[in-house]
């Protein structure tokens, strides 16, 4: 019979499936895969209404629903959220028409189970929140650490225009103290008594030592500075170098010796800066024997890390790292003479091209100064 | 204002326009070592130079100095603009100039060299260097005269 193959396919849906009374909202008639997938005993079943298949806070949009859709022959809609009798809950859509069965005007509904599918969409969106809110995080973070940079920066500039105006306006009356103890030993050296000649000589001594610091704290101002060139061969800047310090070297027999050195990526003037002030330390503070130097280049990376070697007094250990600080010295002015501006104006030049600077040295075994510069890649010097 | 009254031509009149008086008395002493014939007329800001061209310009009794030792950095008015206001002068437009500053930035030196100066001299920091201004002063004199 027709009616009871109906029947069957209805049944055996493997969908969920129910019939209920438009009026009372009880259910009629339930499939065995509703009862499978509601947990409920047909009998139970058909002493509910569709309201007790429903989460309480959900009833009154179902029952807003169902008056609007009671005219509609055919309606689609979810997905909705249903209670099992377990109280777990699962996601449908349902698909419903009107009929009429055993008399009653009724509803056939079809329940697709959709849970899996919810369930990802849900998982999907909670994923894109979480993401949406690390890149938040990222970007307030980012937007924090470019702030502080720019804080930073302006810092910087601050100072390095607070040094260079500074020492330009010291330089003044630096300059007029210097002339005038000249002119003071000039016109009435040797015609004051006792130590008048002494006192003269200490005060002008000490001028020129302030117009000295002054003089070199300008140029650490200005060191690292810009710079038109942006390539340097290193072979040429040290061959300048040397030649500035020929009559230095010459005084002090010393042989200075290079390997093939490669062409960094840096303004000529700044690695110029870094050669003479190393250079000249290597002959400044030299040991018994004639000052034996030598500048070679090896590469790491895209890194150039040159290196001058000496075979003078050497440094201790304690001292490895404060000597590359402003105005750091590690003599008496009378011993050697200086301001101790020299590495600091190397470490300067060095970290605006993000290198680094640093010593090896023993007392009595001679120093030997690394520094690293970017340079290029591709060819390879460091065997020379 | 004192001015420079009209002399002998053997006699070389110098304006000096500087604030600073301890380099004033450096010149003094620079040009009296090099024993030049000068008379020294001083100016302590740039304002008192312009309106000191300007009354020559009008025909006051002032005469046109043989040379102007002008510092760069002024009270009032600017060593360059004093240098500008005198190249624009019919009477004195022609004068030799002598930059005297402690200034060595390059664009100092390119704008006073675009208005037309005969020496920059950068005030050193030491009285035998300073000194060597008298020398100077001479040389630019000599070579004015036998133009």
């Amino acid at each position: 019979m027709l009616g009871e193959q109906y029947r069957f396919l209805f049944d055996h849906n493997p969908e969920p499936m129910w019939v209920y009374d438009l009026e009372t909202l009880r259910f009629l008639s339930v499939n065995h895969s509703a009862l499978a997938t509601y947990g409920y005993s047909r009998d139970e079943f058909l002493n509910m209404t569709i309201t007790q298949i429903r989460p309480p806070e959900e009833i009154p949009s179902l029952l807003a629903d169902l008056t609007k859709t009671a005219g509609e022959t055919r309606s689609h809609s979810g997905p909705w959220r249903h209670l099992k009798k377990d109280g777990s809950l699962l996601n449908v859509e349902i698909t419903s028409l009107p009929m009429e069965y055993l008399g009653r005007a009724a509803r056939f509904v079809l329940a697709l189970d959709v849970t899996g599918r919810v369930r990802a969409e849900q998982e999907r969106e909670a994923i894109l929140l979480r993401e949406k809110e690390a890149r938040a995080r990222v970007e307030a973070a980012n937007a924090a650490l470019s702030k502080l940079n720019a804080a930073l920066q302006r810092a910087n500039i601050d100072l390095e225009q607070f040094a260079y105006s500074a020492s330009h306006d010291l330089q003044e009356p630096i300059r007029t103290v210097v002339i005038y103890t000249d002119l003071l030993k000039d016109q009435f050296g040797g015609k004051l008594n006792g130590q008048a000649d002494e006192f003269i000589n200490r005060a002008a001594g000490a001028a020129r030592r302030i117009e000295m610091l002054v003089k070199d704290l300008l140029a650490y101002a200005q060191a690292a500075d810009g710079c038109d060139a942006s390539e340097a061969d290193a072979n040429t800047v040290l061959g300048t170098t040397l030649a500035n310090l020929e009559m230095i070297i010459a005084e002090n027999r010393a042989a200075v010796t290079q390997d093939r050195l490669p062409i960094v990526k840096v303004g000529p003037l700044h690695l110029q800066q870094i050669f003479q002030n190393l250079v000249s330390n290597a002959l400044k503070y030299r040991g018994n024997s004639p000052p034996r130097i030598h500048v070679s280049a090896r590469q790491k990376h895209e890194m150039w890390r040159f290196s001058i070697a000496d075979n003078g007094i050497g440094i201790d250990a304690r001292y490895h790292k404060q000597i590359f600080g402003l105005f750091k010295r590690l003599h008496g002015c009378e011993e050697y003479t200086g301001t101790g501006i020299g590495l600091a104006i190397c470490q300067k030049v060095v970290a605006r091209y993000g290198g680094s600077i640093w010593v090896e040295s023993e007392p009595g075994k001679g120093s030997t100064f690394h520094f690293t510069l970017p340079g290029e890649a591709n060819e390879d010097y460091s065997a020379g | 204002m004192k001015t420079i009254a009209p002399a002998d031509p053997g006699v070389l009149l110098i304006l000096l326009v500087e604030d600073c008086q301890a380099d004033v008395f450096l010149v003094k002493e620079a040009i009296r070592k090099e024993g030049l014939p000068a008379q020294l007329q001083v100016l302590n800001d740039g304002e008192k130079a312009v309106r000191f061209i300007d009354q020559i310009d009008a025909g006051g009794e002032a005469t046109c100095p043989n040379l102007l030792l002008l510092d760069l950095n002024l009270p009032r008015i600017s060593g360059e603009d004093v240098l500008r206001r005198l190249r624009k002068s019919p009477k004195c437009g022609h004068i030799p100039v002598v930059i005297l500053t402690s200034s060595d930035a390059p664009s100092d030196r390119e704008r006073a060299t675009r208005l037309g100066i005969s020496e920059y001299f950068r005030k050193p920091s030491s009285l035998n260097e300073f000194m060597q201004v008298g020398g100077l002063i001479h040389r630019i004199w000599t070579e004015s005269r036998v133009e």
